[in-house]
């Protein structure tokens, strides 16, 4: 009699988007750039998540200015995943999304066979609520622990101390975006050799004392700054 | 005699097969698999997987893994050869967790030297170093400096079965699961909540004897069905490959089942291929899975104390092919008999060597005796070679002299002057020759009488003798 393999499944990656849309994000057409970066690198994700088919990826987005709320709650498989634009108004509650991210990440309704999740960062300014919490929560979370933080500032205004906070390795510096050309390149990079690193399962030594990262490929570099607008 | 007591047997099998990303990224299978005894069919039985790393800093981690499961057999082998193990009791598992970490100190320490003596046998080559510095950088590079272990980074699962006991011991990921005669499975090692992700303790870590979970499960022979009756050892690669553990846990009772109706073979036969599905279709990770599983005789059979049929009312197909790992009175009689079997066997046999060994014994009588005979008519040749020459000079000396030759027919033994000597006459003692190798000695040697020792020293050859015996009469 064959053996029976039961019901096999992929290993679950969650990538999660936090977008800042305050209302400064609506100057200089940033918010729009953003809608157009990430809808041009959802087609690279799916050929990324193509290459690895142990790895099943899910996308969420999560939005805050005014409070923060989940603009697509459900975890959708990336190659059924479709981009709905977003649109700027209110202040920067960074805090807020990320205690509901945390929320999230708990073991339910993460399961411990998961890779290591994925949340990228874009932010414009400075939090406006307590950003501190919020990290703690996230990081009070084993999953919020191993999962792999990128962040994004936008233009010259951005506050990168508690984006470099959000990411906690210093060998790991935010992204900058200082002009469309830039946003597109790093978003296609977070979607594309992030996800491509994360996905492929590669165990290493535990070290409680020391903590370990996932092999992040090198980012690209910025465009010449005679082209930044914001 | 009716018995309560089953009889037990374990038999085991395994796989390793190399994932199906692992496939695509030109990785070799870094997992590692071994057991105890080869034939894996007796007690004790010491099962060992283990997981290389995968992260490029353990780029030498197939042979960690290898070095992991050699040195895990080794140490829980000879652990098992000097500890009682028939003690049970809150106490003696207190006792026997302390030996057991002990143990796996010693496990550890032994696998870093391994490890040791092999960088120094085979030193990080420059493409390895390249290699490390083009996926992470000079980080990399220096944490492989500081510790070469790293490269050879593995995790340790080992299960060791005696006769009265089950020893768990895990460190890292992977899964150890324990399957009940109903197919109820269970984890008896609880997970490390810190291992998620692709993070684990390792052997390659200076405290990692620290981090071995040990269990001890003592086995009531009064009730063998608290006795497992499957036990799985699985690299992460395979649970990996499922949504949940309540999914991955049905893998206990499927192989449960299918070893009651195919046998172990069966689950030998399809695992190579089947893993390698379960791979790609679910991690995408190396897969080795080690298989424990146990047998045994229904309690309720009564069996006589000695078959004098000799059939074996047991329908197990598997029973006749292995051997039982405890001596229980149930199996004493099948054993006595086996002996007489065996002593029917040897009967014929040692019949047929006895009769061979006094027929090549007359021969060599035979032969010995044909032997002597010959040497006997080769010493009368030689008798009458020197009568006829002595007749000859005595015919010459009486020429010389005038006097006529003595009667033909005198008897020359009469005469002691012309008497050669009374060893070269047919004697008693050349029959008793014994063996060709003796002949021309003592027998042939002329007697003391003669007074002639040149005589007896060239007495070996006919010519010689001859010679000597043509010299004697003339000194005369």
């Amino acid at each position: 009699m064959p053996l029976n393999p039961g019901q096999l499944a992929s290993r679950p990656l969650h990538f999660i988007w936090i977008c800042d849309v305050s209302g400064s994000m609506s100057h200089k057409g940033k918010i729009s750039s953003l809608n157009t970066a990430i809808r041009e690198a959802i087609p690279l994700m799916q050929q990324e998540a193509d290459r690895n088919p142990n790895a099943e990826v899910f996308v969420r987005v999560i939005k805050f200015a005014s409070g923060a709320q989940w603009h697509i709650a459900e975890p959708t498989p990336i190659q059924d995943f479709k981009w709905t634009d977003l649109t700027a108004d209110g202040v920067t509650d960074l805090g807020k999304a990320l205690t509901m991210v945390a929320e999230q990440l708990k073991t339910p309704p993460m399961t411990d066979r998961a890779l290591p999740p994925v949340l990228v960062l874009i932010s414009d300014g400075h939090p406006t609520d307590d950003f501190n919490t919020g990290l703690q929560k996230l990081m009070a979370q084993p999953w919020g622990q191993k999962a792999v933080r990128m962040a994004i500032g936008i233009g010259a205004d951005v506050n990168y101390e508690p984006l470099q906070k959000f990411i906690g390795n210093s060998e790991l510096q935010p992204l900058q975006a200082n002009n469309p050309d830039d946003l597109v390149r790093q978003i296609k990079w977070v979607s594309t050799a992030v996800m491509g690193a994360v996905s492929a399962p590669k165990s290493q030594p535990f070290d409680s004392l020391v903590k370990t990262f996932i092999p992040i490929p090198q980012p690209p570099s910025p465009n010449d700054i005679s082209s930044d607008i914001w | 005699m009716p018995t309560n007591i089953p009889s037990t047997q374990w038999l085991c099998t395994g796989r390793s097969v190399r994932g199906a990303s692992h496939d695509r990224s030109g990785l070799p299978n870094q997992d590692a698999i071994d057991w105890y005894p080869q034939s894996g069919s007796s007690l004790p039985l010491i099962l060992a997987v283990s997981d290389g790393h995968g992260s490029a800093k353990s780029f030498r981690s197939d042979r960690g893994s290898q070095f992991a499961v050699r040195t895990a057999i080794e140490v829980i082998r000879k652990f098992l050869l000097v500890t009682d193990l028939n003690e049970i009791g809150d106490l003696a598992k207190s006792r026997l967790r302390e030996q057991l970490t002990d143990q796996v100190l010693e496990l550890t320490q032994r696998w870093q030297e391994n490890v040791n003596l092999d960088v120094a046998a085979f030193p990080f080559t420059e493409e390895e170093k390249v290699k490390l510095l083009q996926q992470e950088g000079e980080k990399g590079l220096h944490s492989i400096h500081e510790n070469p272990l790293l490269a050879y980074g593995a995790t340790l699962l080992i299960v060791a079965i005696t006769e009265s006991s089950i020893i768990y011991l895990q460190l890292g990921d992977g899964d150890i699961l324990r399957v009940d005669a109903h197919g109820k499975t269970t984890k008896p090692v609880a997970r490390d909540p810190n291992l998620i992700g692709n993070e684990t303790t390792s052997l390659c870590m200076n405290n990692a004897w620290t981090e071995f979970r040990i269990e001890v499960e003592f086995l009531d022979r009064d009730i063998p069905s608290q006795i497992p009756a499957l036990i799985l050892l699985s690299t992460d690669g395979y649970s990996n490959s499922y949504s949940s553990d309540e999914e991955f846990f049905k893998i206990g009772n499927n192989y449960l089942q299918e070893i009651r109706e195919g046998g172990i073979k069966s689950i030998d036969r399809q695992l190579q291929n089947f893993l390698g599905q379960i791979s790609s279709g679910g991690s995408g990770d190396d897969i080795t899975l080690g298989i424990a599983s146990r047998f045994e005789r229904p309690a309720s059979i009564d069996l006589p104390e000695v078959n004098p049929e000799g059939n074996n009312q047991l329908g197990d197909s598997e029973m006749t092919t292995q051997h039982p790992t405890r001596p229980r009175k149930t199996t004493s009689n099948s054993k006595w008999l086996e002996r007489l079997v065996i002593l029917a066997l040897l009967l014929p046999i040692l019949s047929i060597c006895l009769s061979a060994y006094f027929f090549f014994e007359l021969l060599s009588v035979k032969k010995n005796l044909t032997q002597i005979q010959t040497e006997q008519c080769q010493d009368r040749v030689q008798l009458d070679a020197l009568k006829q020459q002595m007749e000859k000079t005595q015919e010459k000396s009486s020429k010389h002299t005038g006097q006529k030759p003595k009667q033909s027919n005198s008897n020359p033994a009469s005469s002691p002057s012309l008497n050669p000597s009374p060893s070269l006459s047919p004697s008693p003692s050349l029959s008793p020759c014994p063996s060709p190798s003796s002949s021309p000695t003592p027998s042939s040697n002329p007697s003391p009488t003669t007074g002639s020792s040149s005589t007896s020293s060239s007495s070996s050859t006919p010519s010689s003798t001859s010679d000597s015996s043509r010299t004697e009469p003339q000194k005369k």
